[in-house]
């Protein structure tokens, strides 16, 4: 029954708020946003005060509802252009339509973002690291897993399926994340591996993507030790709108006639192809939705790497009054992979290799059918104009089905299972223009079964509840000064007997002496409690790995502090840019291991560490936009403590550099490098079993595009086609031990919107 | 300006080198092994698996067994018998410190071995592009060689 008791709060709580049903006395505004040059612009900010926004759709359109009566002030903002204010006088219950332009010139964004607080905040005033990609980014480079994305941002490095920000993370097989994934605030990572499933969002109905870079406890909990990435989902459309894209690509095939004797498919081109469906509009005032599909087929680059990938997402909108409202997301994914784990050498990286040894025989391939279902519903009730509660419940299972030989799935018991589910009840209360205060509690719990997980008492099954509560104040000491404080209280019930706790604070500064030019000081403390996997994984079938039931939670205090500075270096060109020194100390940290007395892999606490350094981004824009450049760059200085040693798996310098241009006859040219230096430590232990599997290399990897727009019907339709070459260098390198990164590949991709 | 900057971004991303194969020519060479046999065999609760083994160091303890990414493994050894002869293709060149067969006691395939019977001459051997070599090795199952081995 405990299972059951966050939806009875759930259910009960917003059978209540629909109770109350208040008068609707509130008016509407909606318009469009124009360029100086006459053209729609979609993505656009446009805001009432730091709760009540919006931003314009696909056609520059906006609306902004339950609007009181008498004079009001819209703000609207975007990347490249001036920010610009309008004041009309609004009248009851009526529809205020109103057109605005915007001019570019100026750097400063206004953006709002909502990670770094859990409450709208306008960008280069937050207090903390953070880093956005917009939904143009991520329409430009055909992005349609969230790890594609994240590899163009300053400081995240990625490690094949493991997202490391800031070198919190090293290489742990993809298991027990220490950046947490949100999708509009609610957390979503793996039950059964506390691991984030990049492939299973909805990427074509992302507004953007926030990246909160250091520690998040004190207002998502733990898990949040390393980061955040919060992926916020588009509003409804006003008008109808489709979007359509398809994409056909190959994986070159590689120079080396050694890497090819073994395997024939190595011979040809690969292909990889995929068409992603969207469609969003309101329908009414009361109700608006959006539904994502997507499907691919990649044939892989490696010889056990096919994938066959096929989901369905979407989000409903419910306005009951002006009051409440109700948004639900949900979806499933399902896919088909052959998984590589790790080469054969490096003479052969293509194939993957085995574990030959006393007549045991680990694989280093691997097929499995997996299924993702999740369900994540958000209710908001305004009691007052300045006080509002949300409820966010959430339901995320997993599915892993090995395949055998023969196509067909094994049997039950040889299935992993993973479900996750909770709720939380948060409120939000605004007393005054300058302050504002959230508090809430939040449950959470696990359960995972699966034969990996069978330990001495011969039970698969596992759990581990979670409880919270959290309270987070920010306050405007002046018109230059903002100052932020949280607490949170985090319980993980870890076994029958044991619970894990933790008091999670953090206190934020941020002080701007003009519209350009702002410092911002952070500390906070950050813990992660092991997950289910790290604790219980017991196996031979691909490494010896042995459980650790005395596994503890590991911890980190961070500080940072950093500046943010928006300027106008000429007629044409401005600049943003934003430096900051982080210096992060972790406790009990964990990572797996090769424990000789076991002669297994286990997870254990291993060390302190260490790990500070500087990233600076710098965000040249020019000509209003017409031309975009991105620079940023981080240095690592870690050190394992306790070993006196640099940290696995970590790069000491991380650039990443783009470009979007406007060429003539209405092309676009994209260009992005990035480079991570070769880690200065690997873990030895892992080559003791796979053969060059210490074998690192710097990371140089170039990806270039070009494409082109077309207007149809009058402008109500768009098409455009892109052409692309990922890796154009054909250069060949690891993100993770043992497995060859995605080599040079070319992509064409048409899409069409209406 | 231009021209110098094009340059050195060209010659930048030029010297980028990525991974490779780490031999670009046939690397593969052939240890063929005699081994011959004395003494009583143990039973077979003790006798859970034997094989050649080649490391490319010399093993200290139980546990570097397991770091069989520095080893060459033979296939499993025929049980009772006088003489046995294998042949072991596909070896990458490098030098082999210790070479010997392998004795696994006990249930444990990753610490229950010990060596049986060793080849000491030479230091050990090395392994050239394309070469054979063959080894003769004695096992004594009365009288077992020293482990770790004495050099």
């Amino acid at each position: 029954m405990r299972w059951m008791l966050p939806f009875i709060i759930f259910l009960v709580t917003a059978s209540l708020a629909f109770a109350e049903n208040p008068i609707d006395e509130s008016s509407t505004v909606s318009g469009i946003v124009l360029s100086s040059e006459g053209f729609p612009l979609p993505g656009v900010h446009v805001y009432l005060d730091r709760e009540r926004g919006t931003a314009t759709n696909a056609d520059g359109w906006f609306r902004l509802q339950n609007v009181s009566s008498g004079q009001i002030t819209i703000n609207f903002s975007m990347v490249g252009y001036e920010r610009l204010s309008k004041t009309i006088n609004v009248r009851l219950e009526t529809v205020h339509e109103i057109s605005v332009t915007l001019e570019p010139i100026t750097y400063s964004s206004g953006e709002i973002l909502v990670t770094a607080g859990r409450r709208a905040q306008v960008a280069g005033r937050v207090p903390v690291s953070l880093a956005t990609v917009s939904a143009q980014e991520i329409e430009r480079r055909n992005i349609i897993s969230l790890d594609q994305s994240l590899r163009y941002v300053a400081g995240v490095q990625m490690a094949e399926n493991q997202v490391n920000i800031r070198g919190s993370t090293g290489f742990s097989y993809g298991v027990g994340s220490r950046v947490l994934l949100l999708i509009d605030g609610v957390p979503v990572v793996g039950p059964d591996q506390n691991d984030i499933k990049f492939d299973a969002l909805p990427m074509a109905q992302v507004e953007r993507i926030e990246i909160v870079k250091g520690p998040g406890s004190a207002l998502y909990g733990g898990g949040a030790l390393g980061g955040v990435i919060n992926l916020i989902t588009k509003d409804f459309a006003e008008t109808p709108t489709t979007t359509v894209r398809g994409f056909v690509g190959a994986y070159e095939p590689p120079p080396y006639e050694m890497w090819k004797r073994t395997w024939a498919g190595a011979d040809n081109f690969r292909p990889y192809q995929g068409l992603v469906v969207s469609h969003s509009q309101k329908v009414g005032d009361k109700f608006g939705f959006w539904i994502h599909g997507m499907y691919k087929d990649d044939l892989g680059y490696l010889e056990n790497s096919a994938t066959e990938n096929a989901q369905v997402f979407a989000k409903l909108g419910f306005r009951f009054s002006d009051k409440s409202d109700l948004s639900i997301f949900g979806g499933f994914r399902i896919s088909q992979n052959r998984q590589f784990l790790y080469w054969n050498g490096l003479n052969d990286p293509l194939r993957a290799g085995r574990i030959d040894f006393g007549g045991s025989v680990a694989r280093g391939g691997n097929y499995v059918q997996s299924e993702h279902y999740s369900l994540l519903p958000q209710y908001r009730h305004f009691i007052t104009d300045d006080l509002f509660f949300t409820i966010r419940g959430r339901a995320y299972s997993i599915a892993v089905r090995p395949i055998d030989s023969q196509g067909n799935l094994r049997p039950r018991d040889q299935h992993t299972v993973g479900f996750r589910y909770g709720s939380e009840f948060q409120t939000t209360w605004v007393p005054t223009s300058q302050t504002s205060v959230i508090a809430g509690i939040s449950y959470d719990d696990i359960f995972a079964n699966s034969e990996f997980f069978i330990g001495q008492d011969s039970t698969m099954l596992r759990n581990q509840p979670e409880y919270a509560v959290f309270m987070h104040v920010d306050h405007d000491l002046s018109r230059k000064i903002t100052v932020s404080g949280g607490l949170r209280y985090d319980a993980y019930q870890i076994d029958d007997q044991d619970v894990a706790s933790r008091v999670s604070p953090k206190i934020n500064l941020a002080y701007s002496f003009n519209e350009a030019l702002t410092v911002r000081a952070a500390y906070g403390l950050g813990f992660r409690v092991p997950g289910v996997a790290e604790r219980f994984v017991n196996n031979r079938d691909f490494l010896p790995l042995e459980s650790n039931l005395d596994l503890r939670p590991e911890t980190s205090v961070g500080y940072e502090i950093g500046s943010n500075y928006a300027v106008r270096l000429s007629q044409n060109v401005s600049l943003d840019t934003d430096i900051a020194l982080f210096w992060n100390e972790y406790n009990n940290l964990v990572e797996p291991r090769f424990v000789p007395s076991l002669a297994a892999f286990q997870f254990i606490n291993l060390t302190e560490a260490r790990i500070r350094g500087v990233e600076t981004t710098l965000r040249f824009l020019i000509d209003g936009g017409r031309h975009r450049i991105n620079l940023g760059y981080t240095f690592l200085d870690h050190r394992d403590l306790t070993e006196d040693a640099p940290l696995v798996f970590r790069s000491n310098h991380q650039f990443v550099s783009g470009a979007e241009l406007s060429l003539p006859f209405g092309f676009q040219f994209g260009i992005d490098y990035r480079f991570f230096s070769k880690p200065e430590r690997v873990d030895s232990d892992f080559s003791r079993f796979v053969v060059d599997a210490d074998q690192f290399v710097a990371v140089h990897v170039v990806d270039a595009r070009i494409s082109r727009n077309f207007s149809l019907a009058s402008g109500k339709a768009d098409l455009l086609f892109t052409a692309y070459v990922n890796n154009a260098l054909q250069y060949y390198y690891t993100e993770r031990p043992a497995y060859l990164a995605e080599p040079r590949n070319f992509a064409f991709s048409a899409q069409i919107r209406f | 300006m231009k021209r110098i900057l094009t340059f050195c971004i060209a010659a930048f991303l030029i010297s980028c080198e990525g991974l490779a194969p780490l031999d670009d020519v046939d690397p593969e060479g052939i240890i063929a092994v005699t081994i011959t046999y004395e003494g009583d065999w143990p039973s077979s609760n003790e006798l859970f698996d034997l094989r050649f083994l080649a490391f490319r160091f010399i093993p200290q303890n139980e546990s570097d067994f397991t770091r069989i990414t520095e080893m060459v493994v033979s296939d499993r050894l025929q049980y009772n018998v006088d003489e046995q002869t294998i042949v072991i293709r596909n070896i990458r060149n490098g030098t082999f410190f210790y070479n010997a067969i392998g004795w696994q006691f006990g249930p444990d395939i990753f610490s229950n071995w010990r060596p049986a019977g060793e080849y000491r001459e030479n230091d050990g051997i090395a392994v050239l592009r394309g070469d054979s070599i063959h080894l003769d090795i004695h096992v004594d199952f009365d009288n077992l060689p020293a482990f770790p081995p004495e050099f």
